[in-house]
């Protein structure tokens, strides 16, 4: 008998809720959809279940097929419609999900938990940006790459970081990374391209202050955590902070 | 090997979708970054195009880069481009004074006027950031 351990999606889950139920062994639900899973088959599972009190020796973790439907009903057509996927036992079957979803549901799914969780206070712009520059790269043609939900993780990571910086232009790079921009005039431009693990790709463009007339100009790669410390010389807070301006 | 050597007292014209411009339709700098594998940023030479009017040439543009397969849509936007501005404005604001040139790179039959501006690439990140400071008009993509 199997047991359904883990479950990517509420769609997914509420596919085969049939299956759970029959079998009343859903050991855990993603956390991003326990309540309404909790509204769907009358289970408390923040009760029920605790991704703490798995019995790690018996996770067992299926996905979905892509045929499997909403309307997909009871525990031999569900069934039929997961595939078992291995994974070691140190490792978050919620980690190994995500790995498992496409770039564009995962960006998805940060944009959600974005909004949801952020305390900044351009996070509903923000959130309506991101969106929009998810469909943009789908009419465009464009396609995503695997770096792209690690690059808008460090992108929102960094912001949460400096609560006190204006709301940011946020581009799509050619490789498909998340490009962050401040920008105030052409002696007041600062940009930040989150690329995979954890480096940034940086710009900077700012005023003199020693030769007024003169601009300065810097580039360079550093870490998503250096950044702000990077940049100090270039007194950037100047025009990415209200504080500055 | 490049194509021929555009003068540069011409334009050129970059296509770019909407995740490559700000919330006023301006183009950032990711709209003048080469794609990771491409040895050139593709443009469109607007003189080649043998049209006198922006307008007419920048119609032809859009009919040459459709007839390519590109998706030319009314939410898309060209930006144009003065080949000697941008160049010497490249040239004397990037830190390794930076020397960028064109060259004629048609796709025949479809895309005759097709270009390619040479000497950065997809991590040059200052050098797009210039180009976008550089550009002259924005016009909405149609055909």
């Amino acid at each position: 008998m199997h047991d359904l351990n883990a479950v990517s999606e509420y769609a997914k889950f509420k596919a085969s809720s049939a299956y759970v139920t029959a079998l009343g062994t859903a050991t855990d639900v993603h956390p991003d959809y326990r309540t309404e899973v909790a509204a769907e088959v009358g289970t408390d599972f923040s009760v029920t279940t605790n991704d703490l009190n798995w019995q790690r020796s018996r996770r067992r973790l299926f996905v979905a097929n892509s045929d499997l439907l909403a309307s997909d009903q009871g525990y031999v057509n569900v069934l039929s419609k997961f595939e078992e996927v291995s994974f070691s036992p140190d490792m978050s079957a919620f980690a190994v999900l995500d790995e498992l979803r496409m770039p564009e549901e995962q960006i998805r799914r940060q944009i959600r938990k974005f909004w949801a969780d952020s305390l900044l206070t351009y996070r509903e712009r923000l959130s309506r940006r991101l969106e929009f520059l998810l469909d943009a790269m789908e009419e465009d043609g464009e396609v995503w790459s695997d770096d792209s939900p690690d690059s808008l993780r460090m992108l929102l990571r960094f912001l949460e970081s400096v609560p006190d910086f204006r709301y940011p232009t946020v581009t799509i790079t050619p490789s498909a990374t998340f490009r962050a921009q401040w920008t105030a005039g052409s002696d007041r431009h600062f940009a930040i391209d989150f690329l995979p693990d954890g480096q940034v790709r940086l710009v900077v463009f700012c005023r003199d202050l020693r030769h007024s007339n003169r601009i300065k100009r810097y580039s360079g790669v550093t870490s998503w955590d250096s950044i702000t410390r990077d940049v100090e010389p270039f007194d950037i807070r100047r025009w990415t902070t209200d504080a500055g301006r | 090997m490049p194509g021929d050597r555009i003068s540069e007292t011409d334009h050129v014209s970059r296509h770019f979708g909407k995740s490559r411009c700000d919330d006023d339709g301006r183009p950032l700098g990711t709209a003048f970054l080469p794609r990771p594998n491409e040895l050139y940023l593709s443009v469109n030479w607007l003189e080649h195009t043998g049209y006198s009017s922006r307008s007419e040439q920048l119609r032809e543009v859009c009919t040459q880069l459709a007839n390519g397969g590109m998706s030319v849509r009314a939410s898309t936007r060209l930006a144009v481009l003065h080949l000697d501005s941008l160049f010497s404005h490249v040239r004397s604001n990037s830190l390794d004074m930076r020397e960028l040139c064109a060259h004629h790179e048609p796709i025949l039959p479809q895309n005759p006027s097709h270009s390619g501006i040479y000497g950065y690439t997809v991590d040059d990140h200052l050098i797009a950031d210039l180009m976008a400071e550089a550009v002259e008009e924005v016009h909405k993509a149609h055909r």
